[in-house]
Parts: C-alpha cells; structure tokens; sequence
C-alpha cells in the first residue's frame, strides 16, 4: 500500500512536470506558426526614407521641406502661441540630442545640441501606434507598410500619441481652419483639411503613392523614368540647390531601388532602435 | 389645498415646455416659407449628366460616397469606379469627381451654397464632409 501510494505520487508528479513544461512549448509553437504565416501573407514591400544629415544641415533644405508638407497637406500655419507642444506637424527638425538621444555622445565631431535633423513618422515595422488604437483608426498598410491614418474613425483618444516614441503623432487641439466661408483659398481642395479632436501624422504622401500606382499601372514603361513615388518633401528638397538627394525615397522590398542601395552602400543609423519598433527612416550621418 | 393654483400652473408651464417641438414645428414654422419647397434643381451648362441615373443618386449618393470612402482610405481599392448605368469610369472622389460638377458656379445659388448644400438644408440634415473636406465657394 505504502509503495503504491509512493508510485502514484511520483506519476502524478511527473505528469504534472510534464504539462506544466509541455503546455507553454506546444502554445510557443502554435503562435510561432500563426505569426509565420501571417507575415508570409503580407506583402514584402515597405517603403522608406533616408535623410542624408550633413546635406540637411542646410537650413533653406529642411524649410523647404516642411513648408513643401504644410502646403502639400493643408496644415495650419499659426501654432498657437505660448504652447509648441500643440502645434501640428508631420516633418520637423530638431537637435540632433533630442532625436538621437543614445547616439549623442560628447566626442560627436559636431556639437549634438546644434545639429539640427529632418524628423519624422518613422513607418515602424512593428508601430506601438497601431496596437494601442482603439477602433484601428492608425494601420499598417499590408500591400506597402506605410502607417496609414483614418481621420473618419479617429476618436481622439490621445492612446497613439503617448505610444509613439518619436513624438510624430499631433493632435487637433483646436479647428485648425475655423473660419470655412472662403475654405478654398486658405487650403489645397485636393486635400481635406481636418477637424478639431482628430490625430494626424506623415503618410509618406500616400495620395501620390496612389497616383503614381495608378499611372504606373497604366503604362510599366513609366518605372523607368519615374521609379518610385516622389513625397512632397523630397520634391522640395531636391528643388533647392545643394539638396539633391538629400532625402530619399524608395522600396525597401526592391532590391535594386535607390533606398536600397543607399542602405547597402552607406552606414546608417535609426532613431531608438532599442525600442524593437522597427522604424524605417535611415539617417546618414 | 391652497396649493391648487400652484400646481395648476406649474403643471401647465411643463406641457408648455414638453410639448415645445411639437407646437414649434406645426406652429410658428407654418408662418414662414423657409424650408417647405425644395431647392430648384440646378443643371451644368455643358450638358453633362451625374454618374449614375438621377433617381439612383438621390437615394443612393450616401451609401456610394461612404463605400467610396472605405475602399479608398482603407482598402486600397483601385482608384475607378465603373458607372452601373453608363459604364463610364470614374475616380472615386469627392472633390475631384463630385465637386468638379457640382461645385460649378452654375450649380450654387446666389450665396454661392452648392446644390448639396441646398438639399441637405431643405432634408435637414447636417453631413459632416465639409468640415474637413474643402468645399468650393463663390469661384
């Protein structure tokens, strides 16, 4: 009796060991699998940006390029006095300490406080935005990996703004065109503007992307001559003299497109990699 | 039972309050014309027609914007939709198909309200487009 008391809790033991170890490997196994197979269903292409530091050190490029977004996306030119930290942008520049506050070292050739550097949404390969919004108003686009925003499902709950470690999200605080009598000469019409309570950040210029999708997919030769979406910022900078490439644009999926080559070429650095998001805008240094 | 009078009253002056919408709509809007014809349907110059039939627009034009909306924001729906009446093709958006036409000058009243707007005033309702979307005016 006493032996097979002994030999019952010994089974029983081993057992127990043996679910309490099997269960979370068969579990780690079956998301292994779920993940796999929904990365292999999203399409490989992603893309990105390099910005080219020493030619933005240029302050006529990095104006040029915002002023080219304002423009481009019908953003409100009067930040509310006395509050920065409400205005609204979507490409900006700050020191180089603030962007890269884990590269600034004090041996940097050139002083971190007063280098200034082109920031913007970095098109996170895993973007903590995405996760926490509550009614998917902010996802990453499948078919290129660009964060996309709906401003018609946007609720205004602030959850993506404190999640993004790149402070590249603004929210409405106000109506940023109050007055709509006369709508069409404050704003571009191709363009909505947006209303107060309402998130908004870069889309890497997705209404051209789709432009130059659809032209392309008219007529192929055009890859030629136009290889990739030009976003309204690199337009502007390659316009003023000396900025030629100082942001580029291009598929990270495409071995052979400039971006690409750039990255293979060059060394580069990201912002926060440590964070695990995955950002994809390069920085030359 | 002195407070008889009081309560009268008081009971009175609610119904009053109560029934506000009611007596407001059927009573003081009956003395003004605003609001009770519809707007004159305004036509383009050049002849032109809307995408779909007149009568499949009036009932539809909401749903079709919203799936226009959808495919183009969150989908990534080819950029073309095919006329079911006509065949044509058209880009799926609003202030570049829509308001092309209905945005002319030939189709805004006097204080330049485009045909949309007049509608919508007259079925009081309030869609929430323009306050994002750029809306011509006076051009």
């Amino acid at each position: 009796m006493d032996e097979n008391r002994r030999n019952f809790l010994k089974k029983a033991g081993s057992a127990a060991l043996g679910l309490g170890c099997g269960f979370p490997l068969l579990m780690a196994g079956c998301s292994t699998n779920g993940h796999s197979s929904e990365e292999n269903s999203s399409s490989p292409n992603q893309w990105a940006m390099v910005i080219d530091v020493q030619k933005c050190k240029e302050p006529a490029i990095r104006a040029a390029c915002i002023e080219a977004c304002r423009k481009e996306h019908n953003l409100p030119t009067n930040p509310p006095p006395n509050q920065p930290a409400r205005e609204v942008k979507w490409i900006w520049s700050d020191k180089f300490e603030t962007a890269f506050p884990d590269q600034a070292h004090k041996y940097l050739a050139e002083n971190p406080a007063d280098l200034q550097v082109l920031l913007l949404c970095n098109h996170c390969t895993e973007p903590a935005c995405v996760k926490v919004c509550p009614t998917a108003a902010t996802w990453k686009r499948k078919s290129d990996g660009i964060v996309m925003m709906d401003m018609h499902r946007c609720i205004g709950c602030r959850y993506c703004v404190v999640a993004c470690p790149y402070g590249s999200r603004s929210f409405n605080w106000r109506d940023p065109f109050p007055d709509r009598n006369d709508i069409d000469k404050q704003a571009r019409k191709e363009y909505p503007t947006r209303s107060r309570g309402v998130v908004e950040k870069c889309t890497f210029c997705a209404e051209r992307i789709r432009l130059w999708q659809e032209r392309v997919d008219k007529d192929p030769k055009l890859l030629e001559s136009e290889p990739a979406p030009i976003p309204a910022c690199v337009e502007a900078a390659n316009r003023v003299a000396g900025g030629e490439g100082a942001l580029r644009f291009g598929n990270l999926g495409d071995s052979q497109s400039e971006v690409s080559r750039v990255l293979r070429d060059q060394n580069t650095i990201c912002r926060q990699l440590a964070l695990g998001t995955g950002p994809n805008v390069y920085y030359l240094v | 039972m002195s407070d008889k009078p009081k309560i009268i009253a008081g009971l009175a002056f609610f119904l009053v309050i109560a029934t506000f919408p009611i007596w407001y709509a059927f009573g003081f809007a009956a003395y003004s014309d605003a609001g009770t014809s519809p707007p004159a349907r305004t036509y383009p110059k050049d002849a032109g027609r809307c995408i779909e039939s007149k009568e499949w627009m009036v009932a539809n034009h909401m749903a079709l914007l919203n799936q226009w909306r959808n495919e183009v924001v969150r989908e990534g729906e080819p950029q073309f939709y095919h006329s079911l009446e006509y065949g044509t093709e058209h880009m799926k958006s609003l202030t570049r198909t829509c308001m092309e036409c209905h945005g002319k000058p030939e189709m805004c009243d006097a204080d330049g309200n485009t045909s949309c707007t007049q509608c919508h005033d007259y079925a009081n309702v309030t869609p929430r487009c323009w306050k994002c979307h750029v809306e011509l005016r006076g051009n």
